[in-house]
């Protein structure tokens, strides 16, 4: 058996990365990974954020251990969780009335609005050239995409894991040999799927001709970096780091989005058309199915960008919400989306060793 | 200049809710994610770690008063935390409860949608899905580091804290804990 003092293991832990060799990495990897989910909700943050500061407010010295400063205390608790609050008969009675009054209003404007707002009808062949028109892309032009991301995958051993993770990718297009379009860098941030106002990236990628870089940070905040990459966590050459950073391959949804409308656009006779909502919102949707898998892309009937797109196979569900599609002008951008290493690390950060 | 709320150490931080306990909510913003990630291992339920993370955040509150700066403060907080999920287990349950929800993994679902290295990932799945189920076959101590140092971000100086124990013990501890999932999950396969 080979023995590591104390002090090795509490260091190493702390190291642990990706390819970190020592015998107890992949463990370590497993139970990080177990707690990557398990993050608060934004909204319970904020919640009982509001609620220690009525606390703060109803005692403005450190509270006593007295009963009454006690009741202040679980009150705000049972207010946190209206499902569970415990009002008295008299306050259940308003809330009932209040809910009541609440949810009559909320049928009446919903039923005004999708009478006055539904969309007229319109055939597949127009919505899918409005959608090609309205993501078509454009030389000196970037494209800005936020999408949210859970993938639902049933395992061999028949147990059922689940990933939630947000991206949010900037892609520089350029005129390329022949006149076409293509992306000639990309920038791809990740963040967790509690963090929706995107304030704490999980990791950094880039990719184009001269190099491929990526950092990620930690839950302790330390910058890790590839394998081999230098100081600032790059790479030489455009080379294919999709296999190691999952972050570098986005989401169908960016990537393929253009030739999948195209290719959709000379099949309509295959696919299911419908009128209908995703996560809420009013949508077309276009399904085409490939053997066991169906494929679902939604499409704002407003703007005609994409709102999400849903893949069903016997395997996995994967499901993609749409939180940002622009394409802007390079010239517009307030921040610098290509600058590596990212902005956001300032200056003298320190990369893992 | 001011310093940013992200640079000032905890014990500082305490001195100052004492005089002002709106700043508390620094406080709390820091720890606040470790705190409900904890709680949910220790409960396996959304509902209920936010409903304990409130509650620990009210206690420390309320208990600041009799805080020590000789000790560490995550410590402190995370005993306050684990008296509190300790608490819920009685009154909910006869044996608290060490199986983990499925949580995320990462790399599997670009892995799946690009058809690369399939197979690798569904490896690593089954690892993850091992140990999920090995952690429930280790001594509830060597249970009880783990999540402090993997759920709670906690190093060992910080868990000694909260569980009233040396700093080589709990390092100790962690160590075989990892060793013996290792060996269940990785040595045994291998074999």
């Amino acid at each position: 058996m080979q023995w590591v003092s104390a002090q090795q293991l509490d260091a190493a832990i702390d190291r642990a990365q990706a390819a970190s060799p020592y015998p107890q990495a992949p463990v370590v990897q497993a139970l990080n990974a177990l707690t990557d989910e398990a993050q608060p909700d934004a909204a319970f943050v904020e919640a009982l954020s509001l609620r220690l500061q009525a606390c703060y407010t109803t005692a403005p010295a450190i509270p006593s251990k007295t009963r009454a400063r006690f009741n202040v205390l679980t009150t705000a608790i049972n207010h946190l969780r209206p499902a569970r609050s415990r009002d008295a008969g008299g306050n259940k009675l308003l809330m009932r009335l209040s809910w009541g009054m609440t949810i009559v209003c909320t049928v009446l404007v919903t039923l005004a609005l999708v009478l006055v707002l539904r969309p007229a009808t319109l055939p597949a062949e127009r919505i899918l050239a409005n959608a090609a028109a309205a993501t078509a892309r454009r030389p000196g032009m970037v494209e800005h995409i936020v999408v949210e991301n859970y993938l639902e995958m049933t395992l061999a051993s028949a147990t059922t894991t689940r990933e939630f993770y947000i991206v949010e990718e900037w892609r520089k297009l350029d005129a390329v040999q022949g006149g076409a379009v293509a992306t000639t860098a990309r920038s791809t941030i990740r963040y967790a799927i509690a963090d929706v106002q995107r304030q704490m990236p999980i990791s950094w990628g880039y990719t184009a001709a001269d190099k491929t870089c990526y950092l990620t940070r930690d839950r302790y905040g330390t910058i890790a970096r590839l394998p081999d990459a230098d100081a600032v966590g790059c790479l030489p050459g455009d080379r294919d780091a999709r296999p190691f950073v999952p972050e570098l391959a986005a989401p169908n949804i960016e990537t393929d989005l253009q030739l999948w409308i195209n290719r959709l656009q000379g099949e309509v006779a295959a696919l299911v058309y419908e009128q209908t909502t995703f996560f809420g919102k009013p949508a077309f949707s276009f399904t085409e199915k490939q053997g066991t898998a169906t494929f679902t892309l939604y499409i704002d009937p407003d703007t005609t960008y994409p709102l999400g797109y849903v893949a069903r196979t016997p395997v996995y569900t994967l499901t993609q919400i749409v939180h940002i599609y622009e394409i802007v002008v390079a010239a517009s951008l307030p921040e610098a989306p290509f600058a590596w290493p990212p902005t956001a690390l300032g200056e003298g950060f320190e990369v893992a060793p | 200049m001011e310093p940013q709320s992200n640079d000032i150490d905890n014990a500082t931080l305490v001195q100052e809710v004492r005089r002002n306990p709106q700043r508390f909510d620094v406080l709390y913003r820091r720890y606040v994610a470790r705190v409900y990630r904890y709680c949910y291992a220790r409960t396996h339920n959304h509902a209920d770690a936010e409903d304990l993370t409130a509650q620990t955040f009210l206690k420390a509150f309320e208990s600041l008063a009799h805080y020590q700066e000789r000790y560490a403060f995550a410590g402190w907080l995370f005993g306050i935390a684990r008296n509190t999920c300790a608490m819920f287990h009685r009154a909910n349950y006869s044996q608290p409860h060490t199986a983990l929800e499925e949580e995320s993994c990462s790399l599997v679902a670009v892995y799946v949608l690009h058809d690369k290295g399939l197979e690798q990932a569904l490896l690593r799945q089954e690892l993850i899905a091992c140990i999920r189920q090995a952690l429930q076959s280790l001594p509830e101590e060597q249970i009880e580091a783990l999540h402090l140092r993997f759920w709670g971000a906690l190093n060992a100086r910080e868990i000694g804290v909260a569980l009233g124990r040396k700093t080589g013990a709990i390092k100790m501890s962690i160590w075989r804990a990892i060793e013996r999932l290792r060996k269940r999950c990785i040595d045994e396969t291998e074999s």
